[in-house]
């Protein structure tokens, strides 16, 4: 359904990661496209496990409002 | 204890870092030596009560036109280039003041720095709520590093002050105008080099008269926002009484000349103090926000009560104290119901909001203290101040559980909200059993957020499977931890 392969997908990706602020990007691709690990990444960038989710979270959002915006017509939300 | 922690999370390395050149900058420009000689040197220039008056009005016809506009184009452009645009104006205003030799330059130097203030106002409190949003993922620690940018800033108003006296007795008054240009120039070069926060700019374009209809569209019609705005503006107009009212009490009392000066210094130190003590209080909790608004209305009262010159004093640096806590508390729960690419915008509203609420109010005031004497107008600081307790402590007690008064579809909407907040925790593993448990239920019975969490779902799966662009990663870890590059 959502195919990073597809170059609208990768491009409409790369875009919304690239325009969050340094820390949430620094996140995301930390977590979800490189997979480490919370702990790890948290000790990393000098944040508590509560503000490192907090970060992940706003960050996931951000890019799933993008992706939505771009690969459907009408945002649905 | 535990509460206490969860309050005060740790401050991430490059939160402190990053707002160096910000306090930095605003400590240079709060170093305005010529404000605390501005009267000699206008009467010295030929200024009379009467032009003073001109004087007031001329910029009070400036500032509240300008500031949601600038608020506007500071949400639109760069909020740094906007403290940079001020930082010109204060140059210029200072510039033309130090050089005028009659009313009408000067005039023109006052509305120029109309100016500064308009594309100063919510502009500051904007960039640092957004600082610690990007550092830390949520709002929780705002009201500690405001607190310290306040400080900084009344630190730099109370050493400006004293050395512009001192300045002006061995030179002249005129001088103090030139010698401020230097700190103005050096806070230009600070903005500058400041790493401005860009939540307000991730959001797609839209277009400018949207975009204003939208930022009025919040003020006026989102009830929260509306209340919070109400506070703000109301706490604003107090503090302005205070300090413009204030000396009449003192006047009233016969006061000897001598306790002005340290009289204006204690009320003056009540914003840095006030920012200090906010980053030691948790003002989340209720028993602090209780004390708040119970000591405002208090302190406002004491003073049509009581006769005693030390009373008085008192009185007054109490209530400016509580104003300055109370005005951060009001930005954070302003900041908290606004989207960051409206926030200086709406933050602009609060300032001429006060402005409009203030130009009556002052009136009635002189109105009645002339008559009547200043204590019999002291009713009208009590009233506004039992207004601004209401405020506060108005959502305190709506949060109480009320199921009766609280919809269906409104208590949907606040969980709907909530599960957003929780994803990652829920994903995580990180939230405790009965809050895990409240999420499924929600979930389950929610068409909307069952779709959301898959959507988010499939934005990680396509994160993991996406090939993004090399010069994304390396450049991410270098920008904010210069240790890694070198390995």
């Amino acid at each position: 359904m959502l195919d990073p392969a597809d170059p609208n997908v990768g491009d409409t990706l790369a875009a919304a990661v690239e325009e969050l602020p340094a820390t949430w990007r620094e996140v995301i691709i930390a977590r979800d496209a490189l997979g480490h690990d919370a702990v790890e990444v948290g000790e990393r960038l000098g944040l508590t496990p509560r503000q490192q989710r907090a970060i992940l979270n706003r960050a996931r959002a951000r890019v799933r409002e993008r992706l939505a915006r771009r690969l459907t017509p009408e945002a649905d939300r | 204890m535990s509460e206490a922690v969860a309050a005060f999370p740790a401050v991430p390395r490059t939160l402190a870092r990053r707002l160096v050149p910000l306090q930095v900058a605003v400590g240079l420009q709060g170093f305005i030596l010529w404000v605390a000689v501005e009267k000699l040197f206008m009467t010295q220039i030929g200024f009379t009560p009467r032009s003073v008056g001109l004087m007031a009005a001329a910029y009070a016809a400036v500032v509240p036109l300008l500031e949601v506009p600038s608020g506007i184009l500071a949400d639109r452009w760069s909020r740094n280039q906007i403290m940079v645009c001020a930082s010109g104006a204060l140059l210029a205003s200072s510039l033309l003041g130090g050089l005028s030799r009659n009313v009408p330059t000067y005039i023109a130097a006052a509305m120029v720095l109309g100016v500064y203030f308009a594309l100063n106002s919510g502009t500051v409190d904007s960039i640092v709520y957004d600082v610690v949003l990007e550092e830390t993922g949520s709002s929780d620690q705002y009201e500690v590093w405001i607190g310290r940018v306040r400080l900084v800033e009344s630190g730099a108003f109370a050493a400006s002050a004293l050395a512009g006296g001192v300045l002006a007795g061995w030179t002249s008054a005129r001088l103090t105008y030139f010698a401020s240009l230097p700190f103005v120039a050096i806070a230009i070069v600070a903005f500058l080099r400041f790493d401005e926060p860009r939540l307000h700019r991730a959001a797609e374009p839209v277009a400018l008269r949207s975009h204003v209809a939208l930022t009025y569209r919040t003020m006026i019609r989102e009830p929260r926002v509306r209340q919070v705005m109400l506070l703000a503006a109301l706490v604003g107009l107090l503090s302005q009484a205070v300090f413009e009212f204030g000396p009449l009490w003192l006047v009233a009392l016969a006061a000897p000349a001598a306790l002005f000066g340290p009289y204006w210094a204690a009320l003056v130190s009540t914003v840095g103090v006030g920012g200090y003590l906010t980053s030691k209080l948790n003002l989340d909790r209720r028993a602090v926000l209780s004390v708040l608004a119970l000591a405002t209305p208090a302190a406002a009262l004491a003073l049509t009560k009581t006769h005693a010159l030390g009373a008085v004093i008192a009185a007054q640096v109490v209530l400016a104290l509580l104003l300055a806590i109370i005005s951060i508390r009001a930005g954070k729960l302003l900041h908290d119901g606004v989207p960051s690419n409206l926030r200086a915008g709406v933050s602009s509203g609060v300032g001429t909001l006060s402005w409009l609420l203030f130009l009556p109010f002052s009136l009635a005031f002189g109105w009645v203290a002339r008559a009547h004497g200043v204590q019999r107008a002291g009713w009208f600081l009590t009233a506004a101040a039992l207004l601004v307790a209401l405020l506060l402590i108005a959502p305190v007690l709506r949060h109480r559980p009320k199921p009766a008064a609280m919809s269906a579809s409104e208590s949907d909407e606040f969980a709907c909200k909530a599960l957003v907040e929780l994803v990652t925790d829920y994903l995580d593993g990180a939230l405790p059993p009965e809050l895990k448990d409240k999420f499924q239920t929600h979930l389950a019975s929610c068409g909307g957020c069952d779709e959301y969490v898959r959507q988010i779902g499939l934005t990680i799966g396509a994160l993991h499977e996406a090939d993004l662009p090399a010069t994304s990663r390396p450049q991410a870890s270098a920008s904010s931890d210069p240790d890694l590059s070198d390995r």
